[in-house]
C-alpha cells in the first residue's frame, strides 16, 4: 500500500532548479533509500514534504490526503516526522526534555504529561541513551546527538520516518549501530525514506534506491540492479565507490 | 491658471532639492552602517553619536581656535578611526565571542556606547542647544519660500565625492575583499582573505563616514547631545529601505527620506516628520525587509 | 519544593509586606523597584522566554500610562484596580493586534521595527491624538485619596506578587516549553509541531499586558503622563538592562536587575545630576563584555537560560534505574 507519494514535483531557487518535474513514492513498511551527488535535490524533497516550504509545481499525497504545501508543523502532527542533516536539538533542555516537547507537540490532541513521559523513556531506551535522561545536550558526542534527533523525531509518533545523513561524520561501529538502529524502528512499523551519502548504509539497508541528479530521478530500483546502471555511475564518477 | 502650475512646480521642485540636501546627510550616515553591518554583521547603535563627537571636535575646534570645520575634518576623521579600531577591538569583538549572544550582545554594547558619549557630552557641554555660524552661514539663496545656504550646497558637493569615491572603493582589490566579506564571511576566509582586518578597516571606514557626516550636519543644523541617537536611527531607517549592504541604496534611500519628509512637513506640519520615518520604516519591513537594492537576508 | 526555600521565601514576603512600619523611609524607594521589577519580568516573557528582543517595549509602558490617564481624565472610571486591569488589557490588545504582522520578523528585523513601533506611538499619542491626550503638556492624575503612600505600596506588591506567581507558572506549562522550543531553534520547533506565530503573538500579547500594567501604574504614582516620559526610549532600555544585568534567567535575574538598576540610578542622579544615563551604559557595557549571564550567572556559575522544566519537574522525570 503507497503510504506517501509525490508527482511532478518541482522547486526552484531563483534561477536554480533544485527538483525538476519527479516522481516518488514510499510503501507502507518500507525502507527506500534516496542518494545522489551533491546538490542532487535530497535535501529539498525533504524539505518539501515536510513543509519547510512549498514545491512549485507538483503534488504529495500521505495516506490518499494532499498535503502539498501544508506548514511544517501540521505535517509533524499528520504523521511524518524528520531529522536534520545538522542536528538541531534544543539545547537549553536535557535530553528527556527534548522527546517531551516532541511528544507534546507533536502529536495531534492533548496527552497528559504522565504518558508523554513514560513514553519518551521508552523511546531513550530503544535508542540506547536511556541513562543519559537527565543530562544536558552539550554532553553528549556527536552519535549520541544523532540519536538524540532520531529519538526526538520517534517521540512525535510518527508513520513515516524521514532520515536526513544519520551517518555522517561516524566511524565504522556507530554506523554498524545505525544500520541496526533503523531496522529496528521499520519493524516497529515505520516506514522510512533515508538520505545517505555513505553507501555501506544505503545499500545495506534500503529495499529500494531512488537516485537523484539536477533535481531529477534517474534511477529507481533494488539497489543491485541501480548500483550498476550506466547514468548513476556516471553521475556519481569518481565521487564514491558503490559497494 | 498657469500661475498657479508654475508655482505648483516650483514649490514641488523646491521641496525636492530642500530633500535632497537633507537626504544626502542620511544616506552618508547609513553608508557607514551598511558597511559595518553588511560586512561584520554588527549593529552599530552608536554610529551616530560617533559622528555627533566628531561635530562637537569641529564646534570646540572653530570656537577655539577659529578653524573651519571641512579643515578640522583632517583631524577629526583619523581620531575618530582610532577611536574605532579601539572599540571594535576591545567592546566588539569581545561580546561576540559567545554565538549565543552575538545580535543582542553587539546592539547592547553599541548603545550603551552611544548612552555612554552622549551622556559623557551632557556632563562636561551640557545639554544645550548649539550653532555653529560661520562666515559663510547665511550666503545662498532663496527659492519658493525655502532657503539653501551654502553650507548645504558645499554638504551635498562633499556628499557626492563621498558617494563616488565608495562606488569607485569597492571596486578595487581592497574593496573587492571588502564586498566577499560582505557576502559570505567563510567563503572569504577560504580564499584567504583575513576576515578580523577587514572587518577593523571596514568599522573604521564606517565611524570615519560617519564623522564626516556629523561634521556636515553640524554646519547646517544645531547640535546638542541627544541628537546623536536620532541620527542613527534615521541612518537605520535610510539602511533599510536602501537595503542592507547597498552603497546605492543608502543614497538613493537617503535622498528619497529626504524628499518624504518635506513633503510631509510641507504637507501636514513639521511635527509629522519623525512619524514619517517611522511609518516608512515600519512598511518597508513589513513588505519588502530587504528594501530597495538590498539582497534576500 | 525544598521547605528552606519555601520558609526564606515567606519570610521575605512578610518583611516586604511590613516594610512600611519596619523602615518608612525606604517605602518611596521600594515602590519604584517593584514597579521595575513588574516591567522587567515582563520584559522578560518576550526577551528571554521566546527570545525575541524587542527595544520598543516601553510603548505598552506609555499605552497602560494613557490609558489609566485617558479614563481618570474622561471621567469614565475612577476605580483605581479597574483602571489597572485595563491599562494592562489595553496594552495587550494592541499588542495582538501589532503583534500579527510584526512577528513575521525575526532579531535584527524585530528589533529596529519594535523601535520604529515606539516612536509612532510617541508621535501618535504626542501630535495626533493631541486633542484628548493635551500633546506634549501631558495629563494629570490625581492622587487617590487617602493622601498616603499606602495603598500604593500595597497595590504595587500585589502587583509584583501575581506577576512573579503568573511567570512562574507560564514557564512550567506547555506554554512555556513551547516557547523554550522556539527560542532554542525555530525550525526544529516547526518540525515537531509548533506552530511559531500564534505562540509568538501570545508571548507578545502576555508580555504587553504586564509591562502595560507597571505603566498604568506609574501613572498612578506619578501623577503625571507625557509623551517624553512615557514613551521613553531609556525605559525600553531599562527593561533590557535590568534583565541582562540580573541574568535572564525566570525570576532572579530580573529582581535583581531591577534593584541594580534603581541603584545606580539613583547613585548617578546624585553624583552625575545631568548625564545620570551614563551609569546605565556602564552597566549595560560591563554586562556584555564582562558577564553575559548576569550577576545570577556569576553567583550560579552558569549562564541562566529560561528553561522550561524548573527543578521539581526535572525531579520528577527522573527515572529509577532498572
Amino acid at each position: 500500500m503507497i503510504l506517501l507519494e509525490g508527482r511532478r514535483l518541482t522547486k526552484r531557487f531563483g534561477g536554480l532548479v533544485a527538483l525538476d518535474n519527479m516522481d516518488f513514492d514510499l510503501s507502507e513498511g518500507e525502507i527506500l533509500g534516496l542518494v545522489g551527488p551533491n546538490g542532487s535535490g535530497k535535501t529539498t524533497l525533504f524539505n518539501v514534504i515536510t513543509g519547510v516550504y512549498p514545491p512549485n509545481s507538483g503534488w504529495i499525497r500521505y495516506r490518499g490526503e494532499d498535503i502539498t504545501g501544508l506548514s511544517a508543523d501540521r505535517v509533524c502532527k499528520r504523521g511524518i516526522a524528520r531529522t536534520f542533516q545538522i542536528v538541531r536539538p534544543f539545547y537549553s533542555m536535557n535530553v528527556l526534555q527534548n522527546l517531551a516537547v516532541a511528544g507534546t507537540f507533536g502529536v495531534p490532541g492533548r496527552r497528559k504529561m504522565k504518558e508523554i513521559e513514560e513514553d519518551s523513556l521508552d523511546i531513550l531506551k530503544f535508542v540506547g541513551l536511556r541513562d543519559k535522561g537527565d543530562s544536558p545536550v552539550s554532553s553528549l558526542t556527536l552519535a549520541g546527538r544523532r540519536r538524540l534527533e532520531l529519538a526526538r523525531a520517534l517521540a512525535t509518533v510518527p508513520k513515516v520516518l524521514l532520515l536526513d545523513e544519520v551517518a555522517a561524520g561516524l566511524n565504522v561501529e556507530e554506523t554498524e549501530a545505525f544500520i541496526d538502529q533503523i531496522r529496528k524502528v521499520r519493524e516497529r512499523g515505520l516506514s522510512i525514506i533515508v538520505v545517505e551519502h555513505v553507501m555501506k548504509l544505503v545499500m545495506t539497508i534500503s529495499d529500494r534506491i531512488m537516485v537523484l541528479d539536477h533535481g531529477k530521478k534517474i534511477a529507481d530500483g533494488p539497489p543491485e540492479r541501480v548500483a550498476n546502471e550506466p547514468q548513476v555511475i556516471e553521475a556519481y564518477l569518481g565521487v564514491q565507490e558503490v559497494a | 491658471m498657469l500661475a498657479a502650475l508654475v508655482d505648483v512646480a516650483g514649490i514641488t521642485l523646491a521641496l525636492v532639492m530642500l530633500g535632497l540636501l537633507e537626504g544626502v546627510i542620511y544616506g552618508l550616515f547609513a553608508l557607514g552602517l551598511t558597511l559595518i553591518f553588511g560586512v561584520a554583521k554588527i549593529l552599530n547603535l552608536a554610529h551616530g553619536d560617533l559622528g555627533i563627537l566628531g561635530a562637537y571636535a569641529a564646534f570646540w575646534f572653530l570656537v577655539l581656535y577659529g578653524t573651519d570645520p571641512l579643515l578640522s575634518l583632517l583631524l577629526v576623521l583619523p581620531l575618530l578611526s582610532l577611536m574605532g579600531i579601539a572599540i571594535q577591538k576591545f567592546a566588539i569583538n569581545v561580546a561576540i565571542r559567545d554565538p549565543r549572544f552575538q545580535i543582542t550582545a553587539s546592539v547592547m554594547i553599541t548603545y550603551g556606547l552611544a548612552l555612554f558619549i552622549s551622556s559623557l557630552e551632557t556632563i562636561v557641554w551640557g545639554p544645550d542647544y548649539r550653532s555653529i555660524g560661520l562666515s559663510y552661514s547665511y550666503v545662498g539663496f532663496s527659492f519658493y519660500g525655502m532657503t539653501f545656504s551654502l553650507p548645504r550646497l558645499i554638504t551635498l558637493l562633499v556628499t557626492i565625492a563621498t558617494a563616488v569615491f565608495f562606488l569607485v572603493f569597492l571596486r578595487t582589490k581592497l574593496g573587492k575583499a571588502i564586498r566577499a566579506c560582505a557576502q559570505d564571511r567563510e567563503a572569504a576566509q577560504l580564499l584567504g582573505i583575513n576576515f578580523e582586518r577587514l572587518a577593523t578597516v571596514s568599522f573604521c571606514m564606517s565611524v570615519a563616514a560617519s564623522g564626516l557626516a556629523g561634521v556636515l550636519y553640524v554646519m547646517s543644523h544645531t547640535l546638542y547631545p541627544a541628537v546623536g541617537l536620532q541620527l542613527t536611527i534615521k541612518g537605520l531607517t535610510v539602511m533599510v529601505l536602501g537595503g542592507i549592504g547597498s552603497v546605492e541604496g543608502a543614497f538613493v534611500g537617503g535622498i528619497l527620506l529626504g524628499i518624504i519628509e518635506a513633503v510631509a512637513s510641507f504637507a501636514i506640519g513639521n511635527a509629522y516628520r519623525e512619524l514619517m520615518s517611522f511609518l516608512i520604516l515600519v512598511l518597508v519591513l513589513l513588505i519588502r525587509p530587504r528594501g530597495l537594492f538590498g539582497k534576500l537576508q | 519544593m525544598k521547605t528552606r526555600v519555601i520558609v526564606s521565601y515567606v519570610i521575605a514576603l512578610l518583611l516586604t509586606a511590613l516594610l512600611p512600619i519596619l523602615l518608612p523611609g525606604y517605602v518611596s524607594y521600594v515602590i519604584v523597584v517593584l514597579m521595575y521589577v513588574v516591567m522587567s519580568l515582563g520584559w522578560n516573557v518576550m526577551g528571554g522566554y521566546l527570545g525575541d528582543i524587542s527595544f520598543g517595549h516601553a510603548a505598552f509602558f506609555g499605552i497602560g500610562a494613557y490609558t489609566v490617564a485617558l479614563l481618570v481624565n474622561s471621567g469614565v472610571s475612577y476605580f483605581a484596580p479597574l483602571n489597572l486591569l485595563l491599562g494592562g488589557a489595553v496594552a495587550m490588545a494592541v499588542g495582538a493586534v501589532v503583534g500579527y504582522p510584526f512577528l513575521r520578523l525575526h532579531g535584527f528585523y524585530l528589533a529596529i521595527g519594535s523601535l520604529a513601533l515606539l516612536g509612532i506611538f510617541y508621535s501618535v499619542f504626542k501630535d495626533i491624538l493631541a486633542s484628548f491626550t493635551r500633546g506634549a503638556s501631558g495629563l494629570m492624575v490625581p492622587a487617590i485619596k487617602p493622601y498616603s503612600v499606602l495603598p500604593y505600596y500595597y497595590s504595587i506588591l500585589v502587583i509584583a506578587l501575581a506577576t512573579v506567581l503568573f511567570v512562574e507558572f507560564i514557564v512550567r506549562s506547555r506554554l512555556g516549553m513551547a516557547f523554550a522550543a522556539i527560542r532554542d531553534d525555530p525550525e526544529a520547533a516547526r518540525a515537531v509541531g509548533i506552530n511559531i506565530t500564534p505562540y509568538r503573538v501570545l508571548g507578545f500579547s502576555l508580555s504587553a499586558f504586564i509591562v502595560g500594567l507597571a505603566g498604568a501604574f506609574f501613572a498612578y504614582y506619578n501623577n503625571y503622563v507625557d509623551p517624553s516620559g512615557a514613551f521613553s526610549l531609556v525605559v525600553s532600555f531599562e527593561m533590557l538592562v535590568m534583565v541582562y544585568f540580573g541574568g535572564v534567567g525566570t525570576v532572579a535575574g530580573p529582581v535583581v536587575g531591577s534593584i541594580a538598576v534603581f541603584a545606580a540610578e539613583e547613585a548617578g542622579r546624585i553624583v552625575l545630576q545631568r548625564g545620570y544615563l551614563l551609569v546605565l551604559a556602564i552597566m549595560l557595557l560591563t554586562v556584555f563584555v564582562f558577564m553575559p549571564g548576569g550577576v545570577v550567572g556569576v553567583l550560579t556559575g552558569k549562564t541562566p537560560i529560561v528553561n522550561p522544566f524548573p527543578e521539581r519537574r526535572r525531579k520528577e522525570m527522573k527515572h529509577d534505574s532498572t
